[in-house]
């Protein structure tokens, strides 16, 4: 059974660049993908407080849990009038299957520096940087209207677009 | 071609956790163009972060040339963004700012060293003096391509390099006094009357031939346009080189000498003339009847035609045979 695989809206990186929308979605491997292992790792239990950050041995006391990062965090240009299906749709064509494939083979190819450390190979990296930022990866849409609000844009559209999980390569 | 900038974005052994933008000077940009990926590692989960490239002004000044937000950034794995566009120049470093706790991952030596600002100095054209961390390398990577699009250009530019290429669709308008040069004087020009205009755009205004009036003299391409529209000529005109060809007719009176081309014309000499040269030739070969009087004597061509003689024996007049 293949790894589910979810792309998640992530509000926190909706802005506009040069008068175009983008909506940032968080690719996160599930179990049984390859990239998985890589990125299922130690989060704090609380916010460390100054003293602690300033001191390591202080802050490896901090109690932790794991958790699930993303594998790859990519931004969508979209039209400020997309609907809440268009873009499921959108995200599903750019993480089709193939996409997936690729993605999690690419960015598993590591090699360990030390017990801890490692690193994903350049030339895996170029071909990710390749495939994700190929025309039909970015997305479209029309500039944002010059006399629009961008803060009230950017609340409008998280409120569109909130809670915004798609299971993809299905 | 590709182009990286910054440090490769792995677990190192410290890390910054204060709200300051950084820039790393470790491996500046290789190339102009867009930064289109940015690798990040973080200790801990970081809100905000936005990422940029910057260049120095001078001393220790440093200026923002662009950026873009990435928002929340999780720590604790390399995180790869893309989807980017940050414009980047050949020199420039890589910086990113964050509001809050910035836990961006480090190594204290052996490296170039970061330079940071305490605030936010991120924004275009942001520009704030900053402090060195020396030796210090942070994970922080771009990557993108050479290039970008067309630089729009105005009729002024002359172009170099790429930018005579990138210039050759959108057409530019070049003013009368404009003389165009490269790329500009490739694609169709609209050029006004007191334009002269040269190289390609000579061959343009063949399309379009200058109107011109029959005090204009011509030269060039303007002459042979002529051709197909000819001068009507008054006769006081001279004619000359290739005006004098279409001439349909000059009427000379009775004053007016002719002269070489125009003697060939079909010319109404009147009577007081005497003709010469290629007129009498004209004459003599029966194309045109030189109306000769008695009191005439006529010579050359003249006298071979239609010369008339009063008789002067016989009665009455009768014709000598």
């Amino acid at each position: 059974m293949p790894p589910v695989v979810t792309a998640t809206f992530n509000g926190s990186g909706t802005h506009t660049k040069n008068g175009w929308l983008k909506v940032r979605f968080d690719l996160c491997y599930g179990q049984g993908s390859k990239t998985y292992p890589l990125h299922y790792v130690d989060h704090f239990d609380r916010e460390p407080v100054e003293e602690e950050l300033a001191d390591e041995a202080l802050l490896a006391l901090i109690p932790t849990h794991k958790e699930l990062n993303p594998t790859i965090c990519h931004f969508i240009t979209i039209d400020h009038e997309t609907t809440r299906e268009e873009l499921e749709a959108k995200v599903r064509e750019i993480f089709d299957a193939d996409t997936l494939s690729q993605l999690d083979n690419l960015l598993s190819d590591v090699e360990w520096l030390d017990a801890i450390r490692w690193r994903v190979k350049e030339v895996s990296l170029r071909q990710v940087v390749q495939l994700m930022n190929a025309s039909a990866k970015r997305g479209s849409g029309g500039i944002v209207p010059y006399s629009t609000d961008t803060k009230q844009l950017i609340e409008e559209v998280n409120a569109r677009f909130a809670g915004l999980e798609v299971e993809v390569g299905n | 071609m590709a182009i990286d900038i910054g440090l490769e974005a792995i677990n190192r052994a410290s890390a910054y956790w204060m709200s300051r933008t950084y820039v790393a000077l470790d491996n500046p940009a290789n190339d102009s163009g867009s930064i289109n990926t940015v690798e990040i590692y973080l200790s801990s989960s970081t809100n905000s972060v936005t990422a940029g490239m910057v260049y120095l002004v001078s001393g220790t000044t440093y200026k923002v040339r662009d950026s873009e937000s990435i928002g929340d950034i999780a720590g604790g794995s390399k995180q790869v963004v893309t989807g980017l566009d940050i414009d980047c120049e050949s020199g420039d470093l890589i910086g990113a700012y964050s509001p809050n706790y910035f836990y961006l991952k480090i190594d204290g030596t052996g490296y170039s060293g970061v330079r940071y600002y305490s605030g936010e100095c991120i924004d275009p054209g942001d520009e704030q003096p900053f402090s060195l961390l020396d030796g210090d390398g942070m994970s922080l990577y771009g990557t993108g391509a050479s290039g970008g699009g067309a630089t729009e250009k105005f009729g002024a530019d002359t172009g170099a390099g790429a930018d005579t290429k990138a210039s050759g669709s959108p057409l530019a308008a070049i003013n009368g006094s404009e003389t165009g040069s490269g790329a500009d004087s490739l694609p169709a020009r609209d050029i006004a009357l007191p334009e002269s205009g040269s190289g390609v755009d000579a061959l343009v205004s063949l399309q379009t031939p200058a109107a011109k009036t029959a005090s204009d003299t011509g030269y060039g391409v303007d002459a042979s346009v002529s051709l197909q529209a000819p001068v009507a000529k008054t006769a006081s005109d001279n004619g000359s080189g290739v005006e004098a060809v279409p001439v349909s007719g000059a009427f000379l009176v009775g004053s007016d000498s002719g002269s070489a081309i125009e003697a060939f014309i079909d010319r109404l000499l009147a009577a007081a003339e005497n003709g010469y040269g290629a007129e009498a030739s004209e004459i003599g070969g029966g194309g045109l009847l030189k109306h000769l009087f008695a009191s005439e004597l006529g010579e050359g061509a003249d006298g071979l035609t239609a010369k008339i003689e009063i008789p002067t024996k016989g009665g009455g007049m009768r014709l000598w045979t």
